[in-house]
């Protein structure tokens, strides 16, 4: 019966997604949002590990199955999705519109649950990509031009890295004949094309997890996007790209160690850069954007570390597995943490410091065991020199959790009495916070579980927090307000770059034909009216059609002619 | 109705429907439509009858001589039932569209006589059992869309016309030469699983290799291979109905399905490699789909840019079958039906967005989504099956085309793949942008309101039906009878003797 559960976490956010489709039902089915994934979260606890579902008449034969990589992942996303569906309902009306939301965020949660028991690469691919192009009509749901334009960017990075695992996971299946998820890793490590077939994989799911280099989508798109998505993007589907990682590439194998120094260096750039570029920025929701990029970048320097380093002792996916679920459920926190401290709520900073704590690393939590893990498993696998840099981006975490809370409290605070709104959306953020402090005992983890803390492993935790501190009140009790970069940092020249490409593409193909330059990525400016007769194109096609018979006909005489002389 | 007869009765229910007809007079509809529908629906239960048989490894065939030394031969096999069967099932929709779509327009006897004449055609193209009887019916085809392009009688039609016949007819003329060339050197030929050429001496191998160049000219015409594809975006000017049928239904399908023929059962996928065809084959391919996408992007007539996307996706089917090895023809071979499942849906959406909004240009489609919510529905499934997002129909095919090409030991052809999808991306998303995201800007140029639902109910039925297709070929692609399972057993038929 408990392993049923697993079908049901597909099926329930389908069923609801299906019913939604009737307009007259899509406000009662946005009322029920937060219990759509409750299924999901029972399956991540509740299912066996054996227990395997096989449909033979899914696409390439689809097959279910939990096992404990994607328990802790599924566990932390169907929390979030919970979280983050209670947080539409309580910012419904004010920003974004429900109903409006509704389609769109139960195909996303459909495609989320998916790709996360889905053991073939066709099904996870699918959810992926469900998944994905879901998430779009998310983040544009408000409609607003500046969500309109992230989205944009959103879309162009997601395209470029859906081709990019395409890529990768046809060689990868080509490589081993096989279209198991199980079976990528080995098949890779196996492959002559290793090294490349890994990069594919690395930047295809690093679009979703933010990868140093395609990671300037996200700083945007969490900013314009609706505070709810924001929990689930945040919370949920970054997850997804660590999961994609995890279970595809050759961790421990050494097949592409070429690619890890390269990784880990990017990581190490990603997770120092982002707190620096991310403490310029002026919107809470931009801040903890960045944040998660400086995550992402210490789980890719393990990632790294995994590619190179023989697997000693067999967790590196374990760990990844366990910070990257740590980092959501906090993260996802935090957005709703940030939506309570920006509508005013009065005393409402505990509500942020303590998730902040968190993902500082404070002891006792799931942020101590994340760190402790990552750093014994960064011991073990000989990679020690990077330790210390790590502690200096931990310190950049705490730097970056004062400045975004520094800029979401608003500049007066509301009366004393508090809307029925702002009330539900107090109680939702202890809920979370809540959640976040428990995350030690419920996240079915192996590692997780407070472990006995030394004295030694505290004191290693907490200086960076007091450190990050210092620097934060001194940053801004001097009111920075110098020189910064602007949120996206690389994406900025990239658009420029890309739209005078585009221009030039332009003036080759349609001479005289005068594109205007709005539309920076994407959108081809060719929906403008272009004089379509200037064209080389349509002229050279043009040039077909007068004279198709006429070259048809010398072909024939060609031939004819050949036929006849060849003839005995 | 005997087993041996079947291919016969399969053409017989277009041909005669046709000639009744024309013999009707103009006002007759309700004759004239239930004869439309009980012969499609007729066809549909023969075609999935024969498909049964033949599953059940019964070969049935007719045979006469029409002259001596040529047979004609019609023969159900495997891949007979595959494009009999896609033609069968999208007639049925295409005919319940056009009589939506035609409704109260002058000349219907005239249309559904040829649209009748035009789908026996097909079905002799694809129940043919040998070089000269697929001609045969290869250019009966010809002259009967021809009628159907210039429907609407316009000066634009009658000109796009004339560039049809032109091209159509050329390539006729090449087919026909490469026939007699082949006739003259072996004598009939036909169609044999694994090829029947495979024989041959090797002295007369560049008579073959020129014989291959002259029917894959010919067929390229209506396969819309690049350069020969100039007449397939003039031709839009034609009814919806009618671009469904050239598009996705009969004419573009005949000369790929040609294509199909005459490497596996002419020459024989080994053969043709040993006389090394493929390679150019697999370039020409490559070339075609990369142009036809990258003339698409500067499009704004919604049929247009369907049109040349059509010119790069059919290119697909020819791909996959110049990939030598079991897996590229499946590949090309279930693309086959997936591109037409799809495209068709595109094409009847845009007749939808034309007649019941009056929006023929992409520019102008801001915010039908909420006017027209299930025909934009069932465009953006088409949509993103022909990028080739997974689980739908597009992928399975992009899938196996990408293993395939692999299995071949040519991985640029994934490149090509990917840069083609990304084009297709970048050519179908702003139209569902637009189409969802963007509000109203102004009064639709021509709106007619049809009571309950967002248009004629006999013009929303095929693409919601067609779409609903597009999903179920990719999720269900491992169920029995699936287009892929179908294109399995024909590529297991052709590699293993």
């Amino acid at each position: 019966m408990n392993n049923q559960l697993i079908v049901l976490a597909v099926c329930f956010p389908l069923v609801a997604f299906a019913i939604a489709v009737h307009p007259r039902a899509r406000q009662a089915v946005g009322l029920a949002l937060p219990i759509i994934p409750l299924p999901a979260l029972m399956a991540a606890f509740f299912v066996a590990e054996s227990a395997e579902y096989r449909f033979d008449w899914l696409l390439f034969a689809g097959s279910w199955s939990l096992d404990p990589t994607r328990r802790i992942m599924l566990a932390a996303m169907a929390a979030m999705w919970c979280i983050g569906g209670c947080l539409a309902l309580t910012s419904h009306g004010t920003r974004t519109k429900l109903p409006q939301l509704v389609i769109p965020w139960l195909a996303t949660l459909t495609g989320t649950m998916w790709l996360a028991v889905a053991q073939d690469i066709a099904g996870f691919y699918s959810g992926f990509a469900l998944m994905s192009f879901g998430a779009y009509a998310l983040v544009v749901a408000d409609g607003t031009a500046a969500s309109r334009s992230a989205g944009r960017v959103y879309l162009v990075f997601t395209v470029l890295g859906e081709m990019a695992i395409l890529c990768g996971l046809l060689f990868a299946s080509h490589a081993g004949a096989n279209t198991a998820m199980l079976a990528v890793p080995d098949a890779i490590a196996q492959s002559p094309r290793a090294v490349m077939i890994t990069a594919f994989l690395l930047v295809g799911f690093g679009v979703k997890c933010a990868l140093f280099g395609v990671h300037m989508w996200l700083p945007s798109v969490y900013t314009a996007a609706p505070a709810a998505v924001r929990v689930v993007l945040g919370g949920a589907m970054i997850n997804a790209g660590v999961l994609g990682w995890v279970s595809t590439l050759p961790l421990g194998s050494g097949a592409a160690s070429a690619l890890a120094l390269p990784l880990v260096v990017a990581g190490l750039v990603a997770a120092l850069g982002a707190a620096v570029i991310g403490s310029m920025q002026l919107r809470a929701a931009t801040v903890l954007g960045y944040s998660s990029i400086s995550q992402m970048g210490m789980i890719t320097v393990l990632l790294g570390v995994g590619l190179a380093a023989p697997d000693v002792t067999g967790q590196f996916v374990a760990v990844i597995a366990l910070f990257a679920a740590h980092h959501g459920v906090t993260k996802g926190t935090l957005f709703v943490s940030a939506e309570v401290v920006e509508t005013g709520v009065r005393r409402s900073w505990p509500l942020f410091v303590v998730p902040a704590l968190v993902l500082a690393g404070a002891p006792a939590t799931t942020g101590a065991i994340a760190k402790l893990g990552l750093k014994a498993t960064l011991y073990d696998a000989g990679w020690s020199w990077v330790i210390p840099w790590l502690t200096a981006a931990a310190i950049g975490t705490t730097l970056l959790m004062a400045r975004a809370l520094w800029c979401a409290t608003p500049a007066r605070e509301t009366p004393e009495t508090m809307s029925d709104a702002a009330t539900s959306l107090t109680v939702l953020g202890w809920c979370a916070v809540i959640v976040v402090l428990t995350a030690p005992w419920w996240m079915p983890s192996p590692d997780a579980g407070y472990a006995g803390l030394t004295v030694h492993d505290a004191m290693e935790l907490l200086w960076p927090i007091a450190a990050g501190s210092a620097v934060a009140a001194l940053l801004w009790r001097r009111r920075y307000r110098g020189w910064r970069i602007p949120a996206g940092d690389m994406l900025l020249p990239i658009i420029a770059t890309v739209g005078h490409a585009v221009k030039l593409t332009n003036a080759i193909v349609t001479p005289g034909g005068n594109a205007p330059a709005s539309a920076p990525v994407q959108t081809p400016p060719t929906e403008q009216a272009v004089p379509k007769s200037h064209s080389t194109q349509e002229r050279s096609e043009a040039w077909l059609q007068r004279h198709a018979s006429s070259v048809l006909a010398i072909v024939m005489l060609l031939v004819a002619a050949i036929l006849h002389l060849s003839s005995p | 109705m005997t087993q041996v007869a079947l291919p016969a009765w399969v053409l017989a229910s277009s041909l005669l429907p046709a000639v009744i007809i024309f013999l009707l007079p103009e006002t007759t509809r309700a004759l004239r439509t239930s004869l439309n529908l009980g012969a499609a629906v007729l066809k549909v239960a023969l075609v999935a009858l024969m498909t049964w048989r033949v599953a059940q490894g019964s070969l049935t065939q007719v045979r006469f001589e029409m002259v001596p030394g040529a047979d004609f031969l019609l023969r159900a096999d495997p891949m007979a039932c595959l494009f009999a069967g896609l033609s069968a099932i999208l007639w049925l929709f295409t005919t319940i569209y056009a009589i939506g779509y035609l409704e109260g327009a002058p000349n219907r006897s005239r249309f559904f006589g040829f649209f009748s004449l035009c789908v026996a055609s097909t079905m002799g193209v694809a129940l043919a059992g040998n070089l000269i009887t697929f001609l045969l019916f290869y250019e009966l085809l010809t002259l009967s869309t021809y009628p159907l392009v210039v429907h609407r009688g316009s000066a634009k039609a009658l000109a796009a016309g004339r560039v049809y016949l032109t091209y159509t007819i050329g390539g006729g003329a090449a087919l026909l030469l490469g026939v007699a060339l082949l006739h003259g050197l072996v004598g009939d030929i036909e169609f044999r699983e694994m090829g029947s050429l495979r024989d041959m001496s090797e002295t007369s191998w560049p008579m073959l290799r020129i014989a291959f160049g002259l029917l894959i000219a010919g067929l390229g015409v209506k396969a819309a291979l690049v350069p020969l594809h100039g007449w397939l975006p003039q031709a839009m000017v034609a009814p919806a109905p009618v671009s469904a049928l050239l598009h996705a239904v009969a004419v573009v399908k005949a000369g790929a399905f040609g294509i199909v023929r005459v490497v596996y059962d002419v020459y024989g996928i080994d053969f043709a490699r040993d006389l090394q065809l493929l390679l150019p084959l697999t370039v020409i391919a490559s070339i075609t789909i990369l142009w036809g996408s990258l003339r698409a992007l500067w499009q704004d007539d919604l049929k247009r840019r369907l049109a040349f996307s059509t010119v790069s996706q059919v290119s697909y089917i020819a791909l996959g079958i110049s990939l030598f090895g079991p897996i590229g023809t499946v590949g090309g071979l279930v693309h086959l039906l997936h591109q037409g499942i799809m495209k068709v849906t595109l094409f009847y959406c845009a007749g939808n967005f034309a007649e019941t909004l009056g929006v023929h240009r992409i520019s102008d489609l801001d915010g039908a989504g909420r006017r027209m919510p299930l025909t934009s529905i069932a465009f953006s499934i088409g949509a993103f099956g022909m990028i080739g997002v997974p689980p739908l129909a597009g992928f399975v095919s992009k899938w196996y085309l990408g293993l395939g090409a692999l299995d071949a030991g040519m991985p640029w052809v994934v490149g090509v793949l990917v840069l083609s999808s990304l084009l297709n991306a970048a050519y179908f998303l702003p139209i569902l942008h637009r189409l969802w995201f963007r509000p109203q800007v102004a009064p639709w140029p021509e709106e007619r309101t049809f009571g309950r639902w967002e248009t004629s109910g006999w013009l929303l039925l095929p693409p919601v039906v067609t779409a609903v297709f597009t999903v179920g070929a990719g999720l269900l692609a491992s169920f029995a009878f699936s287009p892929l399972q179908w294109a399995i057993l024909i590529a297991r038929r052709e590699y293993l003797p």
